[in-house]
């Protein structure tokens, strides 16, 4: 199956593309998505906001699919869903 | 409603004069109130009014003002503040600094707005605010103990109080011995900026407990509940709110670190290169939990934090958040996170503000590269960068004024004037304020609030360029007039002279009602604000007023600013924040240095309508903010063109 995903606000500054897509088997999990963006993209995302060794975001990141906010990575994914990532300026 | 029919207020304000120790309650005046509201608004109004100018901010005439609002209330999101406003002994302009925690709200419940402050004790003395009484206490077997051990006796001492309803704010020994950037304390949360716990110390003045069960009576209680509940639910949706519980300000670490954002060795670099290592160290081994620092706030940014062994070993305190762990780790290269949350925890029981703290031992280490100081004023210690006994010593040295601890307790510009030898050329500043650790090489909006800010180089107060710049954040300021941040670049420069103007107005608002900015972080707008405040006190108010009452507000402190000699001529940045990063990610990027700074100021005083030549308020903008009065007085100074 395939997931779109993309970078929203402030997390635009560390991805290169606008959007990208990711080709899952299906059943997939958000926590198989993650391993997938791990070994696709990992070791070019900035550290910032990706941990490869966790091979997970790092940091006040959120992610949210069709529009809800997903913190369970036992989520399982649907083809054609679209994953919203943004990451937060905190302040102080 | 209290007897002078103000809805909202407990109507009285406090006056102490602790030269003769005069105690006198007066009623508040409703048109003042309506005119400016409280915090920093009322604070204002008082100083310009009652300071003469050229005072000498370390003078018994100086006053120290703690501020409440009608807002200030554990029921209100971000309603546990208070807010003190002074002649500041380290710049000698308008001071102002929050505190969070219970301090504010019980000061109303023991039935004072306002507790106003002026002579100087003969002998150290604290005061105890209750419902029934206020009494002047001898502090003489203070002298001398930490914040902790200060805030535990008043608060354990206080005679016919509400014990529920207690707070006490002290200072320490950073206070009395008059470092010009010592804090007054809550615990561990601090009025941190500007020298106000110097204030108390020069006032002899240990500390101020306030206790009681009064309730202010609201205009209409339903309405009132209705709305800040709705405002309520609001922050607990909020992303942010969600991003703060979990990961403090720390969590912006890494990517201020990534962004340019993190000054490093003395404002050398923008960039330490270590924030991942620092940010992810601190999660793993020190962080406890978060916290809030009031009873009932939604958003518990505060972090419990303990270092259980090793060499810094540091007791569960409420600990460093981003600023202070900036402060003692970029500033002062240094990547240990428990050493710095060691010197966080330090500085809290000294009393001494984070921000300055590492700023001077950072300046202090460049001098001693330089050979403009040497071992013979450090009583020994090589103040080698990231030296873990430098940054240590240089902390107690600052805070009993030894060696050259004695001059950098004076603030970085006045060690920088003294010492000489081109030190001026790295003493990081704007109007004599340490910078804070964000760099306005990661996004020009942050240069222009550097340079205007009524308190000198703040980050926050009123308004965090940087956050609109990278974070993408409007507070919801699109309506006044903001541009939509997400279709600018952070290193565009034209149109941010304005934005700044609009923003920095609207993010007044929480220091004028004495409430936590971060409210506004977390979607609570100037409608909110307005329409909780219209509720308390019965007032027809909106969010367009509530913007007037802060554009009249810092207009009004800028007065201040200008009546002390104050203009364009130090609305400026330091000359390390217009130069290229020595090192660095952004070393080769001189894109990220502001290109037309004077272009900027222009477009910011066009904004204002303030006269180009010189930064002062034009006549007809001061009548437009119901300001006439207090322009005739800068008139009669000779200050106003």
């Amino acid at each position: 199956m395939i997931i779109i995903f993309y970078a929203n606000g402030y997390m635009k500054m560390y991805l290169k593309e606008n959007r990208y897509s990711v080709e899952l088997k299906n059943n997939s999990t958000l926590s198989d998505f993650f391993d997938e963006i791990d070994s696709t993209m990992g070791q070019t995302l900035s550290k910032v906001v990706w941990d490869h060794e966790k091979r997970r975001f790092r940091g006040p990141v959120k992610i949210k699919i069709e529009g809800k906010e997903v913190k369970t990575e036992n989520y399982r994914l649907t083809d054609g869903q679209t994953i919203e990532i943004s990451r937060l300026l905190i302040g102080g | 409603m209290n007897r002078d029919g103000v809805y909202g207020y407990a109507g009285k304000e406090l006056r102490i004069n602790l030269s003769n120790g005069s105690i006198e309650k007066r009623n508040i005046d409703p048109q003042l109130m309506r005119k400016f509201i409280g915090g920093s608004g009322y604070g204002a109004h008082i100083l310009f009014r009652e300071l003469s100018a050229g005072l000498d901010p370390m003078s018994d005439d100086n006053q120290l003002i703690f501020a409440t609002s009608p807002l200030t209330l554990n029921e209100v999101p971000g309603g546990g503040s208070v807010m003190l406003c002074f002649k500041s002994p380290e710049t000698g302009i308008w001071g102002e600094a929050r505190c969070g925690g219970d301090f504010g709200p019980n000061m109303k419940r023991a039935g004072y707005d306002f507790i106003i402050i002026s002579g100087r004790s003969e002998r150290p003395v604290y005061i105890e605010v209750t419902e029934k009484n206020v009494v002047l206490k001898d502090a003489t077997a203070l002298v001398g103990l930490d914040v902790y051990a200060k805030s535990n006796f008043l608060v354990t001492n206080v005679e016919g109080g509400e014990p529920k309803h207690t707070s006490a704010m002290v200072i320490g020994p950073a206070g009395e011995n008059l470092v010009k950037f010592a804090s007054v304390m809550y615990g561990d949360r601090a009025a941190g900026r500007g020298g106000c716990g110097a204030l108390m110390g020069h006032k002899k003045l240990s500390g101020i407990v306030v206790s009681g069960s009064l309730k202010v009576k609201m205009f209409n209680p339903d309405e009132f509940k209705n709305i800040s509940r709705a405002v309520m639910k609001k922050v607990i949706a909020s992303d942010t709110k969600n991003a703060l519980r979990e990961f403090g300000t720390v969590g912006d670490l890494p990517a201020n670190d990534e962004d340019g954002d993190f000054p490093t060795m003395n404002w050398r670099s923008n960039s330490f290169g270590k924030g991942v290592e620092i940010h992810d160290n601190y999660y793993e081994n020190i962080y406890i939990r978060s916290r809030p620092c009031y009873s009932g706030c939604p958003i518990s940014c505060s972090r419990e934090v303990e270092v259980k062994d090793g060499l810094f070993k540091t007791p569960l305190h409420e600990g460093n958040e981003y600023e202070t762990m900036g402060a003692f780790t970029a500033f002062v290269m240094n990547d240990d996170p428990a050493l710095a949350t060691h010197c966080g925890f330090l500085c809290n029981k000294y009393g001494i503000d984070t921000i300055s703290c590492g700023a001077l031992i950072s300046f202090a280490m460049e001098c001693y590269e330089k050979g403009i100081i040497t071992k013979e004023d450090t009583g020994g210690i090589e103040m080698d960068w990231g030296s873990s006994e430098a940054i240590l010593k240089g902390i107690e040295m600052i805070v009993h004024r030894k060696y050259i601890g004695d001059l950098l307790a004076e603030g970085v510009r006045v060690a920088a004037e003294k010492l000489g030898r081109g030190s001026e050329a790295f003493a990081v500043h704007v109007k004599g304020m340490e910078g804070p650790v964000h760099d306005p090489r990661s996004g020009k909006m942050l240069g222009i609030t550097y340079a205007t800010g009524n308190r000198g180089m703040c980050h926050i107060h009123p308004l965090e360029g940087m956050a609109f710049d990278r974070g993408k954040m409007t507070w919801g300021m699109i309506p006044y007039g903001v541009r939509d941040p997400e279709m600018i670049d952070r290193w565009d420069e034209t149109g941010k002279g304005r934005d700044c103007k609009i923003l920095q107005d609207g993010l007044s608002a929480p220091d004028i009602l004495a409430t936590c900015k971060f409210m506004m972080y977390a979607d609570v707008t100037l409608d909110d604000w307005a329409f909780m405040l219209a509720a308390m006190t019965g007032w027809d108010i909106n969010g367009n007023e509530l913007y007037k009452v802060c554009e009249r507000v810092y207009n009004l402190q800028r007065l201040f600013n200008i009546r002390e000699g104050f203009g364009r001529k130090d609305d400026k940045l330091p000359d390390r924040i217009l130069s290229i990063p020595q090192f660095g990610k952004y070393a080769a990027h001189p894109e990220c240095v502001i290109q037309n700074f004077d272009l900027l100021l222009d477009e910011y005083y066009e904004a204002r309508e303030w006269i180009k030549e010189t930064g002062y308020p034009k006549k007809e903008k001061l009548s437009e903010l119901g300001l006439d009065e207090y322009a005739e007085t800068i008139e009669n100074d000779g200050k106003q063109s």
